[in-house]
């Protein structure tokens, strides 16, 4: 063995220490590393909680309370047709939902039939929520389920609203988005056979319901309807989700209809 | 991690690219809710899964987390972190899909905005395309997750190079 031999244990601790030093150094690194990414992504989670915090507030519809109703209107902010007041069937639609027009088509007069016999209250409840789908079209189309639903207000003033509610399901938009234009509701409003025009012009062109239609909105989004057409009878909702066909659906209300009356 | 793909340029790139489409899904995803806050709760009450108070929380929330896991992902800041709760959300999110069709609704997922009930035509199809999409964004993000490192990425340039994929026991 060589001289040197005892200087070896020494030599090997020292790179022992420097060893441990170094993985004490790395660790302390990678916790430090660990921080400041930890630091740096919950400052971008920050911003963006508080950027959507204002994004949301300023794309809620704001409910105007106070605004006018267009009279002769139910407590679930409906408009109710035929003689009977009990059961109830109300129906939330949009002028602009392509399924509506489809139900209308297919059991609107079935539906109309119920309140005309008086076997029971239809009440209708326009929504505005898509107005999503026109939000890329011309600007004469924007808005057209507010616009229209605003036209279907002004309508009822006069007594007419279900006349122009079939109008309007005569008359759908050519593709969704096409929407409907204001001249176009003022058309509407004749051919449903308003008696005082000037009027409802004025109704239409003021946007005077608008602040009813907000809610209306509300009144809907607190009985859980997310879509359109939405029906219940006597407060309960219908599910059609096990219907076939149209004549199941207007099984299921008629049905639903013939157990409330009892 | 020294698979021998780990750390190549290619591996890099893809991570790269995996990272910045997985990103604006979901930015542009979180972006149309939250800009529809009122049919972004309609959206989560056509589920029928959760209680009337909680789909506000979620309706409202949902979108914030999505921006901010997307931001992170483009950024990739916390790639492996981020990575891993956007899969889960995709696994939330099949699982949500799958039981509104098992349960025989017709709803449209929201899952870029809208939602709510639509009619009942094509609903299968529907149903099965989102939950397709769904499990190809999970794709992505278990890709992130395992080759964490990548090009444009800012935990590179806070560790360095050399330093992100040596550390093992890192979990971001």
């Amino acid at each position: 063995m060589s001289p040197n031999q005892p200087k070896e244990p020494k030599r090997a601790a020292r790179e022992r220490l420097a060893a441990e030093r170094a993985a004490q150094a790395a660790a302390a690194k990678r916790r430090k590393d660990r921080m400041v990414r930890g630091i740096l992504a919950g400052a971008v989670v920050l911003v963006v909680a508080v950027v959507g915090f204002f994004v949301i507030k300023a794309n809620s519809t704001k409910v105007d309370t106070a605004a006018a109703r267009p009279g002769n209107v139910t407590l679930t902010l409906g408009y109710p047709t035929g003689t009977a007041t009990k059961p109830v069937v109300d129906l939330y639609e949009d002028f602009q939902c392509p399924v509506c027009e489809a139900y209308e088509t297919n059991i609107g007069k079935a539906l109309e039939a119920l309140a005309t016999s008086g076997k029971a209250s239809v009440v209708y409840h326009p929504l505005t929520f898509l107005d999503r789908v026109d939000a890329t079209s011309a600007s004469n189309v924007k808005k057209s389920s507010t616009r229209s639903a605003n036209a279907a207000a002004c309508a009822q003033v006069q007594g007419k609203f279900l006349a122009f509610h079939d109008v309007v399901y005569q008359n759908p938009p050519a593709t969704e988005g096409a929407g409907f234009t204001d001249a176009q509701l003022l058309a509407f409003g004749k051919s449903a056979g308003i008696p005082d025009m000037t009027a409802y012009t004025q109704c239409v062109n003021d946007q005077r319901y608008v602040g009813f239609l907000t809610q209306v909105s509300a009144e809907a989004d607190t009985r859980q309807v997310t879509g359109t057409p939405t029906f219940f009878v006597d407060g309960k909702m219908l599910n059609f989700d096990s219907a076939k066909t149209y004549a199941d659906i207007l099984k299921t209300i008629t049905d639903a209809v013939a157990a409330a009356s009892k | 991690m020294s698979t021998g793909f780990s750390g190549r340029p290619v591996q890099l790139w893809l991570t790269t690219l995996a990272r910045l489409v997985l990103g604006v899904v979901m930015v542009v995803a979180g972006g149309l809710k939250i800009t529809d806050p009122a049919q972004a709760v309609r959206a989560v009450q056509a589920y029928q899964i959760l209680p009337a108070g909680v789909t506000h929380v979620v309706g409202y929330g949902l979108p914030m987390l999505e921006i901010a896991l997307g931001m992170l992902l483009l950024l990739g800041l916390g790639t492996r972190v981020a990575a891993i709760l956007s899969g889960l959300f995709m696994i939330v999110f099949i699982c949500a899909v799958s039981s509104a069709w098992a349960r025989g609704l017709s709803i449209d997922c929201g899952c870029f905005g809208g939602g709510g009930t639509v009619g009942s035509a094509g609903k299968a199809w529907r149903y099965l395309s989102e939950i397709l999409r769904d499990l190809l964004f999970l794709g992505l993000a278990s890709w992130i997750a395992v080759f964490k490192d990548s090009m444009l990425a800012a935990d590179r340039l806070l560790l360095g190079a050399a330093d992100v994929n040596d550390l093992e026991d890192l979990p971001a």
